[in-house]
């Protein structure tokens, strides 16, 4: 069983996929909307970038794709799994030790946290 | 517009297949819909320069997964209607089975080594022992064969297969050569039957393994492309020697498992290829530097000499796994058009390779020993073999063009021309590198490069 942890660090493509998919199942173009959306268009991923994110997260597990009932018209879209969302809220919670420490440290010095 | 969406469904086909399989009609749905809403919002440049750039980067991801993903990995597929989760990959074979395609070399090299090693500490004539060694090897093969006949031809057993086949061989070289001359008279075209029929029959047998299975087809080679090294070994000293078969039988296994483990068409052709390419190396620097291959008309060993002979020489060695796959990709493609004749054609334009090839071993025959043919005849035969491959390979293309199923396949053109293109160059690669026969056009660095790209085409074409 692998642990949840092995996952972590999440590359920023990836963990971008999950927060969009966090907000329900999306299509491929859907997905890439949001992201850009969510960034302020930062993050502006290219169509192979975000299916190599894709393909690594569907063997691993963490996502799933669901077929259209129309195979023909419908599009594939991919929903987050349990143990997608199980590794993304821990990546979460990674960043926000990494905040927490970080004001921390800054508060120590004096200077104004982020 | 179109063109752009050509240049990306070309820049597509450098993913993996399993990958342009599953994704590959999808990428390029969002990316002409990402194309036209780039084209709107005036940023065209941008949004093709960001697929450009990041298209390396997600190559390399994409393979890295796939090779260290191995085939335990399951895809989660579920179905709205349906429900469930399926895997996609094809499951690979277990160590235990892989370890049993990988044998044969392990054998093979510690024979052969052994046999080298005993004869430096002991002085013991080599033949003696060699003998000895073939009887052994010679019955464990018997007890493969006939445990495979028994319980059916397992995957593993195709690279054992070719053992069998040239133990056999040798067998029966021997009992030929043992014939007194009062029986035969002559036993001379024992050497004629080794290297026209022995070569035509070793690329008969690899051509119907590759049928059976193109994965088999990978494994079967294997042996035969190790083995062919052993003309760079005159001369070099037992220690030498040992070193470069125990290297060579080592990646031989290696590569061998590793195959059968992975189950995975490419990464397995990319690890046959290895054996030759890593594995050869070694040998040509030997027989350059304390062998016998340094050419007269050279002064002293060097490595650019080393390269001279080792490129070209890999190039043939490398036909012996490539020339079967496309063999078998023309055969699919005459298969597919079967209604119309094809399974017929492709069988006509095979013939003409085989042809080329057996003229090619004529020529070799008759540079290695006063063997002669009239050049007319070789004439007619090199006409002979150019005409039933130009004809069949018209034909198939002809049936291809009726056949209103493949008609839609996309790629089908730029696959037969490639095709027609590279199949040819089987019997010529061999022509220009054969021992004895054509070795000092290596000398031509154009001719070394288009080995190199035929290799590279020829890979990229089996791999498809």
């Amino acid at each position: 069983m692998t642990n949840t942890d092995d996952f972590l660090p999440l590359q920023e493509p990836t963990f971008y996929i999950l927060l969009s998919l966090r907000g329900g199942e999306k299509h491929g173009y859907a997905i890439l909307k949001d992201i850009a959306e969510m960034s302020s268009e930062q993050v502006k991923l290219s169509t192979g970038t975000l299916y190599g994110a894709l393909y690594r997260l569907l063997d691993q597990g963490l996502i799933e794709q669901i077929e259209p009932e129309d195979k023909a018209r419908g599009k594939k879209v991919y929903r987050l799994m349990h143990s997608g969302l199980e590794v993304f809220d821990a990546e979460v919670s990674r960043m926000k030790h990494l905040m927490l420490a970080v004001n921390k440290k800054v508060e120590a010095i004096g200077g104004q946290q982020v | 517009m179109m063109w752009i969406m050509k240049l990306y469904s070309l820049a597509l086909k450098l993913y993996p297949q399993q990958f342009r399989f599953r994704f590959s009609s999808e990428m390029e749905e969002i990316f002409h819909a990402r194309l036209l809403g780039a084209c709107e919002d005036r940023v065209l440049v941008g949004f093709i320069l960001r697929e450009l750039l990041q298209l390396p980067g997600s190559l390399v991801g994409v393979y890295m997964w796939s090779m260290s993903a191995g085939q335990s990995t399951q895809v989660a597929v579920s179905s709205v209607v349906g429900g469930g989760t399926s895997g996609v990959n094809t499951p690979g074979e277990g160590w235990g089975a892989s370890f049993m395609a990988g044998l044969p070399h392990l054998l093979m090299g510690i024979f052969i080594v052994g046999s080298e090693i005993i004869y430096m500490i002991t002085g013991i004539n080599q033949n003696v022992f060699m003998n000895l060694l073939v009887i052994c090897f010679s019955l464990t093969l018997l007890g493969v064969l006939i445990f495979n006949i028994s319980k059916g031809w397992k995957s593993w057993s195709a690279s054992w297969i070719i053992y069998m086949f040239v133990v056999a061989i040798l067998l029966l070289s021997q009992i030929a050569n043992a014939i007194p001359h009062s029986i035969v008279a002559n036993n001379a075209w024992v050497s004629e039957v080794q290297v026209l029929i022995i070569p035509l029959l070793l690329a008969y047998l690899l051509y119907k393994i590759a049928c059976r299975n193109r994965l088999r087809g990978l494994l079967a080679a294997v042996p035969p492309m190790a083995l062919l090294w052993l003309y760079f070994l005159e001369f070099v000293p037992t220690l030498q020697k040992s070193l470069a078969w125990g290297w060579m039988f080592l990646l031989a296994f290696t590569a061998t498992v590793m195959m059968l483990h992975t189950k995975r068409f490419v990464i397995a052709l990319g690890l046959a290829m290895a054996v030759p390419i890593l594995g050869g190396l070694p040998f040509v620097y030997l027989g350059v530097y304390m062998g016998g291959t340094l050419p007269f008309s050279e002064p002293v060993p060097s490595l650019q000499e080393v390269f001279k002979q080792y490129i070209p020489f890999l190039a043939m060695v490398l036909t012996i796994v490539l020339g079967p796959q496309l063999a078998v990709t023309l055969r699919a493609v005459g298969y597919e058009s079967k209604k119309v004749g094809g399974k017929i054609f492709y069988r006509l334009a095979l013939g003409g390779i085989l042809l080329g090839l057996a003229l090619t071993l004529v020529q070799w025959e008759m540079s290695l020993t006063d063997w002669h043919i009239s050049p007319k005849v070789m004439q007619v035969g090199i006409i002979a073999s150019v005409m039933l491959y130009l004809v069949g390979f018209a034909l198939l293309v002809w049936s291809v063009m009726r056949s209103e199923e493949l008609l839609d396949k996309k790629d089908l053109a730029l696959q037969l021309v490639a095709l027609f293109v590279l199949l040819p160059f089987v019997p010529i690669l061999i022509l220009l590198t054969v021992p004895f026969g054509a070795m000092d056009y290596t000398g031509s660095w154009l001719l070394t490069l288009v080995m190199i790209a035929w290799v590279f085409a020829a890979a990229w074409m089996v791999k498809e």
